[in-house]
């Protein structure tokens, strides 16, 4: 008896399940429907490709020779032996640690001058956002090309004090910091961000600290930087992504060199697929790179509980 | 506030148009491709002349004289046949390899490519490209210059001129200086006296060469001067001679203490053949090293400036004759009969060769050569004469073997660089080489 009614149970349980889940699948249907464009991109363009390349990084796929399996040895021979892959993310590292901050600090900077009233602030802001939008093309790197070059704006610029330059971009140890400086000068994107942050600073905060008699540096290290943690975050996170993947201004401007000192990762990586054809190689370098963006990001938000501040907190309460 | 918003929602609009422009541009290329094909399979079936419209991608290096004679005589035989249009894609030398190497690797290759002589063991062995015949006719071709197209007995490229490698000079500067000018068959020795003999007669910013220290081309020449062969053996194994090598980087590093190159930033910004980075265009340098076909873009930034002279000499001749270029037609290519027929009409024709004349060398379809050479300006006179100085004893060239290309761009580039900053003896950049050579060794 035990047994018949413990069935019983289980298949009603299961009709319950089912019809749970048509109407589960049924309602959103028409959501599902219409982001499907969306989706279905997602799918063929993205997620595909994506699992297509873990499955590359085990092969010797190169191009137009049947693909073989092969283990783990795409990432054993990275590790083991390739002062290529070294190289280039020394490189990475460097130019990340650089151009983060120094990104970050410029665009806070702009921000907090653009959210005060002036005249025609309209037309700064759009002038000062520009660069950002068309910083990734090919024309800004070789107008840099040119600015930085040994007979550059720059030189001649720098000539009218009695200085005497060089070639910014092909010498070993200014390379990188000419690219870092391009990075850092597209900072519109971010600057809106923050700009945006700082609106929703609520004004009576700084009057009341004023009556307090907070100066202007307290303030901003006691309310704005609090208060902004947020957006300082989420900006961290982009930023930190994105110069992980730098590859069109070292491409163009230095193609990688002199002497390497600008051969980032993402270079290494075109290398590798498109003038060696080694796809195989290179997809596993690529899982590589993603793995060290993960950790990056995860180390990001592990810290921020320590730093970031949200307003929903209640002031002076310990976090854990 | 009211105006911010306006101008995010402008600027908003203008990225939204720029992505669907892009798009848009995808997709009628793509809707071109998809009418084509129908109309060629038909053409297979049926094997009439066709007269459906095509449009062939066709994609070369050069300078401005070259891209001008190819766009005309890319008119002209549309102008024969109607139904064949051309999508060009034409740039410099820099970033050309990386660029078809890209569009290869992504099945979007264009029908009919300009391959460099190095390149063809790779591109054929990778099964890149298509046989040529029996549409290309190539029955009065020089024979040497055709096998570097070759791969078991097919012809999979057809080689466009011959060219030898030598060197250009700024004669006018020389002359205003008084610096002698050197003679056809001179030796690497006559190179470095002139070269010190020059220090105290050239003012600063001015240099007798450009660093070669590590450049491997110019390195190649005095290893076959010096009698020791190829640096890359034909069998894919790495050849440089250390002696040969020491003896080069040296007497290079003496002149870089003296100032006789330029020091290292500026001689990385050298662009070949590029009017404002070109430190020869720039009046920076005197000599550097020229193929005989390209005086005319020398003459045409600074018009009678310039002379050509053989590649210094040592027991060995230094320099050597080549065919400049190939012209191919790649593996997916969609219209290849098309391609073919254009292909032969363009190394055949005796009207595409005069529009052509010798902006790819003298034309290996030696018909053509010797109908060119009775008309010749003056400008390829002079080419012709480094060319028949060269062809006397040359060395003898050869594609080498497949698979260095990226070791030559690369690894060879990184050393040079080094060279040239001071960061490595000579000693210590030949053991880099050879480490370096390890994982292309056959």
């Amino acid at each position: 008896m035990n047994r018949s009614t413990a069935t019983i149970a289980q298949s009603a349980a299961k009709t319950k399940k089912s019809s749970y889940f048509r109407s589960r699948w049924n309602a959103p249907l028409a959501g599902y429907l219409f982001i499907s464009p969306w989706l279905i991109g997602f799918l063929a363009l993205t997620a595909y490709p994506l699992f297509l390349s873990l499955y590359y990084s085990f092969t010797d796929y190169t191009l137009m020779q049947p693909v073989e399996w092969t283990g783990t040895r795409n990432y054993e021979r990275i590790f083991t032996a390739d002062p290529k892959f070294i190289q280039s993310a020394k490189v990475t590292f460097m130019y990340v640690l650089a151009s983060v901050p120094l990104k970050l600090i410029a665009a806070l900077f702009v921000a907090m001058i653009l959210s005060r009233a002036v005249k025609g602030i309209g037309f700064y802001r759009t002038a000062i956002y520009f660069p950002s939008l068309i910083g990734g093309s090919i024309g800004v790197s070789l107008l840099w090309r040119n600015i930085f070059g040994v007979d550059g704006i720059f030189n001649k610029l720098i000539g009218v004090f009695g200085i005497e330059g060089k070639g910014w971009i092909t010498s070993p140890d200014t390379a990188l910091s000419t690219l870092i400086l391009l990075t850092v000068w597209q900072f519109g994107s971010t600057m809106v961000i923050f700009l945006a942050g700082l609106k929703q600073i609520p004004n009576d905060l700084y009057e009341a600290s004023s009556v307090d008699g907070a100066n202007k540096i307290t303030q901003f290290f006691r309310i704005t930087l609090p208060m902004l943690s947020p957006i300082l975050y989420f900006n961290l996170i982009m930023a930190v992504i994105g110069s992980f993947q730098m590859f069109t201004s070292a491409f163009v401007i230095t193609n990688g060199g002199p002497m390497n000192s600008t051969f980032v990762y993402a270079m290494y990586l075109y290398e590798r697929a498109f003038s060696r054809y080694e796809l195989g190689y290179a997809s596993a370098l690529a899982w590589i790179m993603l793995v060290a963006i993960v950790a990056a990001t995860v180390l990001i938000s592990y810290t921020s509980k320590y730093w970031v501040f949200y307003e929903t907190d209640t002031g002076g309460k310990k976090r854990k | 506030m009211l105006k911010w918003k306006r101008s995010l929602t402008v600027l908003a609009m203008t990225a939204l148009l720029g992505t669907m422009a892009a798009c848009a541009g995808g997709g009628t290329n793509n809707n071109a491709e998809s009418t084509a094909e129908p109309a060629d399979t038909n053409n297979a079936a049926t094997a009439e002349p066709s007269s459906e419209p095509v449009k062939l991608r066709i994609m070369w290096w050069g300078s401005q004289p070259r891209h001008e004679a190819t766009l005309a005589a890319l008119d002209l035989y549309t102008k024969n046949n109607p139904n064949v249009t051309f999508e060009p894609e034409y740039s410099g030398m820099d970033g050309y390899l990386d660029k078809l190497s890209t569009q290869a690797a992504a099945n979007n290759a264009p029908d009919i490519v300009q391959l460099d002589p190095g390149w063809m063991p790779d591109w054929m062995s990778r099964n890149q490209l298509t046989e040529l015949a029996p549409e290309v006719d190539v029955s009065k071709f020089d024979s040497k210059l055709l096998a570097g197209g070759q791969l078991d007995g097919k012809q999979y490229a057809v080689p466009l001129g011959s060219v030898a490698f030598g060197m250009v000079y700024d004669k006018a500067a020389m002359d205003k200086l008084g610096i002698a000018n050197p003679a056809n068959g001179w030796t690497w020795d006559d190179f470095f006296a002139l070269a010190k003999e020059s220090k105290a007669k050239l003012p600063s910013g001015q240099y007798f060469t450009l660093d070669y220290a590590g450049n491997y081309f110019m390195y190649s020449a005095y290893q076959y001067a010096k009698g020791k062969g190829q640096v890359i053996t034909d069998d894919g194994h790495f050849n440089v001679d250390q002696a040969a090598y020491l003896e080069w980087t040296k007497k290079f590093e003496e002149l870089r203490k003296e100032g006789l190159v330029p020091p290292a930033d500026v001689n990385a910004s050298d662009k070949e053949n590029d009017p404002q980075m070109d430190l020869m265009a720039a009046g920076k340098v005197l000599f550097r090293y020229s193929f005989s076909n390209n005086l005319g873009t020398w003459d045409s930034i600074k018009p009678g400036a310039y002379a050509l002279v053989t590649m210094p000499r040592a027991e060995e001749a230094g320099g050597w004759l080549k065919p400049s270029m190939y012209l191919s037609v790649t593996k997916n290519s969609k219209h290849a009969e098309e391609a073919k027929k254009f292909i032969n009409w363009f190394v055949n024709d005796q009207e595409a060769a005069k529009i052509l004349q010798t902006f790819r060398g003298l034309p290996a379809n030696k018909e053509i050569s010797t109908s060119l050479e009775a008309s010749i300006s003056d400008l390829d006179k002079v080419g012709l004469e480094l060319l028949r100085a060269t062809e006397k004893d040359g060395q003898t060239w050869s594609a080498g073997a497949g698979g260095w290309t990226n070791f030559i761009d690369k690894d060879w580039a990184l050393v040079r660089d080094q060279l040239s900053f001071g960061k490595v003896t000579p000693e210590k950049a030949f053991e880099q080489l050879k480490e370096a050579a390890q994982s292309y060794e056959k």
